[in-house]
């Protein structure tokens, strides 16, 4: 690696970071100038370009006693979600609707797991629980959905949506020709867990919805516009200006914002921000 | 035209009320009204917290509701309006301290998040917190119109209607409706600080409609503290400062 002599008067943050051990102490001593200098050369410390998410990997069906199950490793991030179905009454306000309960568990003791617990509880609620319904008024599904954060490295909203997401795909769900209904009970005809003959053709038969999320990390340029910084990891989020969150429902395409920052957006920012997540929907659409 | 239930047109907000030092303990304090939707909020600070193992370089902004609503639903705002007052904040000129905003929902008719933001802002007003600019939220609810109405009705080709500040009955008439919540700065009304999604969701055309009703509606808002201020300011001088 060459090495500019004329810069070694000159403490340059950058010069420094072109000696090989550097990288490590200015991390600790200066987090916030250590990421700076990456993004002013337009990069980032992992060297992903500013519309790069992280390596996604999902697994699916690891778990032998739940109905789903899924495991996602998004960079450094890993969590994983299952999901155990019950059957029972629906409330007489919403006789076709089905429920969702989401608990997620953290090695954390801080507890960060309540926000993403009411929003993940939400983002589940407000899409599935049409798709829940057995014998309209008198039997319905409640998915009981258990996440669990592995490790955290950065951006546990997408990894998390992305695991339950998963792990629904995963679930094969009852119909009522598996079960039959005597004495105003319902009985299953055969053991769920082990007849697979029925379970195939029932998932590929009904049209299941999700919902993807992109998480983005917004900074201001040094010509004053916004940008973009997709799937922020750890050190990234705590110095970015912002942090929006958009969730593209499949298959209709609608959106859901989330934003809150200290940088206005405007029409150009929102619409570039909407392509970049629609873009990683197709991206994950083929997983799911 | 449409037909709301209180006779508003559908870019009319409520009638708006707004009382400052309500509360004699705290800092400051507002009781807001907007329509049936009455919000107390107090604010403490910026004064030290009482574990000196938590000062920060830079003030710590500490939200905190009570409402009758769900858990669930709470814990989403109170993160929501963490973040954003603490955007508004200059938490600089504050290092190792703590604002403590407690809000109080006295009264819910719809459109509770933006009561909770405008009654924070004005309670902060109220203590005299400096803030680097003053947000202010608008509430749009997207309602999916019915086919034929949609080809009778050619002032709008978007195929949902959009209501400004909906009440409790319009927020729950239909599962598919979406509301969106909007943070503007009041000098910037185009550029959104904030965004807040309830429901089915929407395409980016009518998020950018409610973007545009947003900047129109939110500079009554500002021109309502400003009237607040005054009164008090007024009462003020007449009661304290009168020979």
């Amino acid at each position: 690696m060459e090495i500019d002599e004329s810069n070694y008067g000159d403490y340059d943050l950058k010069t420094w970071l072109n000696f090989p051990q550097s990288s490590n102490w200015i991390q600790s001593l200066d987090p916030k100038a250590y990421v700076l200098a990456f993004w002013d050369q337009n990069t980032r410390p992992d060297g992903r370009m500013f519309s790069q998410a992280r390596t996604t990997k999902v697994v699916t069906s690891l778990l032998k006693h739940s109905a789903g199950s899924a495991l996602v490793k998004q960079g450094e991030t890993k969590v994983m979600a299952a999901i155990s179905i019950e059957i029972g009454q629906p409330t007489p306000e919403l006789p076709d609707h089905g429920d969702i309960m989401v608990t997620v568990t953290t090695p954390d003791p801080r507890g960060r797991a309540d926000r993403l617990q009411s929003w993940l509880q939400r983002m589940l609620d407000e899409l599935l629980p049409r798709s829940l319904n057995l014998m309209s008024g008198k039997a319905c599904i409640r998915l009981v959905t258990s996440v669990m954060i592995l490790q955290d490295s950065g951006n546990l909203m997408d990894a998390a949506l992305l695991a339950c997401m998963a792990a629904w795909d995963d679930t094969s769900l009852p119909t009522m020709d598996q079960l039959q209904e005597t004495q105003g009970k319902l009985w299953w005809k055969e053991n769920p867990m082990t007849s697979v003959v029925g379970s195939n053709s029932e998932k590929t038969a009904r049209e299941k919805e999700y919902r993807v999320s992109l998480t983005m990390g917004l900074l201001k340029s040094k010509s004053g516009k916004v940008q973009f910084l997709v799937d922020p990891s750890l050190e990234e989020a705590k110095f970015t200006e912002g942090q929006l969150t958009i969730v593209v429902s499949l298959p209709s395409r609608t959106l859901q914002v989330e934003y809150t920052g200290s940088l206005g957006l405007d029409a150009a920012d929102m619409a570039l921000a909407t392509k970049l997540a629609n873009g990683r929907a197709d991206e994950l659409s083929s997983i799911l | 035209m449409v037909n709301r239930t209180d006779g508003r047109n559908e870019g009319s907000l409520r009638p708006l009320s707004c009382e400052l030092s309500c509360l004699y303990r705290a800092d400051g304090s507002a009781l807001w009204k907007s329509g049936a939707t009455h919000v107390l909020a107090a604010v403490y600070g910026p004064i030290a917290p009482q574990n000196m193992a938590k000062e920060e370089e830079e003030c710590i902004v500490s939200v905190l509701i009570k409402s009758g609503q769900s858990d669930q639903i709470i814990s989403e705002y109170k993160s929501f309006l963490t973040k954003i007052l603490k955007a508004c904040i200059d938490t600089a000129k504050f290092p190792r301290t703590v604002v403590e905003v407690v809000l109080q929902g006295i009264q819910s008719d719809g459109s509770v998040l933006s009561c909770l933001l405008h009654a924070a802002v004005a309670a902060l007003i109220d203590a005299g917190v400096d803030l680097l600019y003053l947000p202010v939220a608008t509430t749009c609810l997207l309602i999916q119109k019915q086919q034929h109405q949609q080809q009778e009705n050619d002032s709008s080709s978007l195929g949902v209607e959009i209501l400004l500040d909906p009440v409790a009955s319009e927020e729950g008439a239909d599962d598919s409706n979406s509301e969106i919540v909007l943070v503007t700065d009041c000098s910037q009304p185009t550029k959104i600080l904030g965004s807040y999604t309830l429901g089915a969701g929407v395409s980016l055309d009518h998020f950018l409609s409610c973007q545009q009703v947003s900047a129109q509606a939110s500079p009554a808002i500002p021109a309502f503290w400003r009237l607040a201020i005054e009164q008090k300011v007024t009462r003020e001088m007449q009661t304290l400062w009168s020979k």
